[in-house]
């Protein structure tokens, strides 16, 4: 029988290629730019993050008369991310062979997915900080299984009943957690 | 003597019918998260961590404790059955479990799977009872610089594991201590790093960050790959191992277990790369190595006796030295912590019915976790027919509330929203996530030790050279450093040297 999950481990596929976590990064049909060329965009940005722990540090005082100030351990922090990024950006000049450089999004339709998951979730936030987690919940939702598993309405109407219920049920009632709650009380 | 004392003193407090209950519901939810793939062990944790802020020290931590070494157990059914690994820990029980179980000899992988955790979580157990309290009395000993210096061993030790770029594992450690210093500054009372904002002024809130690296980007990640798989078809049967299966998998076991005992309590180190080095080491070893990959049991018994050994020893220089070796012990830490129990040296003498309730529930949550993995497997087995689109709103609500409810404030869901981005962007990059929540957790206590060690010092930074332990544990870090850089600086070597003949 199938089952729709995260992807599985290919047989015999090396051991290094795979992503702790249950994912395997196999390198497919390539969509998006590799990720081999959005890196050094990741280490200029180390850079930036450590040029900027280390000018704020250096603001809140590094060495004091008793020894290590505020902005000791954010100085020391910064110059690491900043050396590190460096050295990063330097060996990001050597080429890779394609099977290690896969691209950014590796399956179809992955970036629509991921886009429309994370257009909920920020949704979802704002509506739980304005209509509470029940609301919020009911809403949402059924949105983001329509766009992340292309499932009818009633499939995704009736499962965002059921998860809100079990979730509101299990952690705000049984186990008395404080749930976030909008101007209907829940 | 002191040890036994102790652990019957321990039994008797789990035993109580408020904390067997917690330990049985975290065994049952550790196995919930072992078999359902998309949600880890500290994600569950993260998420779960909330719920204990109500209940007693012993009960919440026997809670948190059971989830983790339960994940170890659950982990390895949906590697053998699904070919997809529960939790990372048992990623290389696929190789092999899912081979037997196309042979249909999927009961005996799974039996072995279960024996070998229980057995070796059992030896790593014994050895934590009698270990812990020698070890927490020399701790005693150490001042401020002891601590710091031990610290940055466990950090350089933590790099050494990393599996990708140590550079990398640098970056995200040095990040950890930049988040891990946003708030007051506990010395002066100033504010640093919360860029006007109120909400940071008590720092960044660990849960938020936590449930965002490992729950939200986990979501993420899966989503985008999101794919159809097989279960194994038919019945589970004969799921006691048979004479021949034993032969073969004893040593493996044993060997996991010593393997796992030792990885667990290196800092840095923990279940899943014991499992990765149990099956490198059981390949090795083995007369026949093309076997593996093709169904062969040591490669079931072996990674899975390591993983859940490591769980167990890893509570050792949590408990003793308060210092936690991995991401998910920080946050146990956390926990502890949370509950007003400073774990460490001092832990066993003025928490001694935290300290040996936690250790007991352990051997008790290894038996529950025989129970619910072996005549219960059937059980666990329809869970696999889940599907992940019904199981990712379920694990996003629970994200929501769990974050909320740690601090009730909504600046919390932001921080574990841009977390979730954060962990998943960098993840792509094979960033490892381990480093920095430890490094988030150690931030304050290394900061700590370290000032306070150069403001007792007469002669500055001297004051860890002068100390006999302090300057051999710093001599280690910086044996370990050079090991580090060498090795990566002979891979650059032999690349251009083959890159050379190649032209």
């Amino acid at each position: 029988m199938t089952n729709n999950h995260p992807s599985a481990i290919p047989d015999g596929k090396a051991l290094h290629a795979i992503v702790p976590g249950g994912v395997s990064a196999v390198p497919a049909d390539g969509r998006g730019p590799a990720l081999s060329r959005l890196e050094p965009w990741v280490d200029i940005a180390w850079i930036a993050v450590g040029s900027i722990l280390c000018f704020y540090a250096s603001r809140l005082g590094v060495w004091g008369p008793s020894g290590p100030d505020s902005g000791f351990f954010p100085m020391i922090s910064g110059a690491i991310i900043l050396v590190g990024g460096g050295v990063q950006l330097l060996a990001a000049r050597r080429p890779r062979p394609a099977a290690e450089d896969p691209p950014f999004w590796d399956q179809a339709g992955a970036s629509r997915r991921v886009l429309a998951l994370l257009a909920g979730m920020v949704a979802l936030i704002l509506l739980v900080r304005y209509a509470g987690f029940v609301i919020a919940s009911l809403a949402m939702m059924p949105f983001l299984l329509r766009q992340v598993e292309k499932r009818s309405w009633l499939y995704a109407v009736t499962v965002a009943i059921v998860a809100t219920a079990i979730v509101h049920l299990l952690f705000g009632k049984l186990l008395g957690m404080q749930m976030p709650r909008g101007p209907l009380g829940f | 003597m002191e040890a036994l004392d102790g652990l019957l003193g321990g039994l008797g407090v789990i035993l109580s019918p408020e904390n067997l209950y917690y330990c049985f519901i975290g065994s049952v939810i550790g196995t919930l998260i072992g078999v359902l793939p998309g949600i880890g062990p500290l994600a569950a944790l993260s998420l779960l961590m909330p719920v204990t802020f109500t209940l007693t020290p012993v009960a919440s931590i026997a809670m948190l404790a059971a989830m983790f070494y339960g994940a170890m157990y659950g982990g390895s059914t949906t590697s053998i059955l699904v070919n997809i690994p529960g939790e990372a820990a048992s990623v290389v029980t696929c190789l092999d479990g899912y081979q037997m179980a196309r042979q249909g000899r999927a009961g005996a992988a799974l039996g072995m799977a279960a024996i070998g955790s229980f057995v070796a979580g059992t030896i790593s157990l014994v050895a934590l009872t009698f270990f812990s309290p020698m070890l927490a009395d020399v701790a005693l000993r150490f001042g401020p610089p002891e601590y710091c210096a031990l610290m940055v061993l466990g950090l350089v030790c933590t790099i050494m594991m990393i599996q990708g770029s140590a550079i990398k594992g640098v970056i995200m450690i040095a990040l950890g201590f930049a988040c891990g210093a946003v708030g007051l500054d506990t010395v002066n009372g100033m504010e640093r790093l919360t860029f006007d904002l109120p909400e940071l002024a008590g720092g960044v809130d660990l849960v938020a960050v936590v449930i965002g690296l490992y729950g939200i980007s986990e979501i993420l990640f899966n989503v985008e790959q999101m794919a159809k798989n097989e279960i194994v078809q038919g019945r589970i049967r004969d799921l006691m191992p048979t004479r021949k299966d034993w032969a073969a998998s004893w040593k493996p076991i044993v060997r996991g277990s010593g393997l796992g005992f030792l990885l667990g309590v290196v800092p840095g180190g923990g279940p899943v790369t014991a499992s990765f080095m149990s099956y490198a080491l059981e390949r090795r070893m083995a007369r026949d190595a093309s076997r593996f990959g093709k169904g062969a049991i040591e490669g079931v018994a072996g990674p899975e006796s390591a993983n859940n050994s490591a769980v167990s020893s890893g509570m050792i220089p949590l408990l003793t030295l308060g210092l936690p070796g991995n991401a998910v012990t920080a946050l146990l830490m956390g926990a502890l912590i949370i509950q007003g129990v400073q774990p460490g040296p001092t832990m066993i003498t003025q928490h001694a019915d935290v300290f040996w309730g936690v250790i007991a529930s352990m051997y008790v949550g290894n038996v529950i976790l025989l129970i619910l993995n072996l005549p219960m497997i059937g059980l666990w087995v329809q869970l696999l027919k889940v599907p992940y689109a019904i199981l990712f709103p379920v694990i996003l609500l629970l994200a929501v509330v769990g974050t909320y409810s740690s601090n009730k404030n909504f600046f919390d869901l932001c921080v574990m929203l841009g977390f979730g981005v954060f962990g998943y962007v960098l993840r792509k990059f094979r960033y490892e996530m381990s480093p920095f929540v430890l490094a988030l957790v150690l931030a304050p206590l290394l900061e700590q030790s370290l000032r306070q060690s150069l403001v007792m010092s007469p002669d500055g930074f001297g004051i860890f050279i002068s100390r006999p332990l302090t300057a051999v544990l710093l001599a280690c870090s910086l044996l370990l450093v050079l090991v580090i850089v060498a090795g990566r600086m002979r891979k650059v070597f032999f690349r251009k040297t083959d890159q050379g003949d190649l032209s």
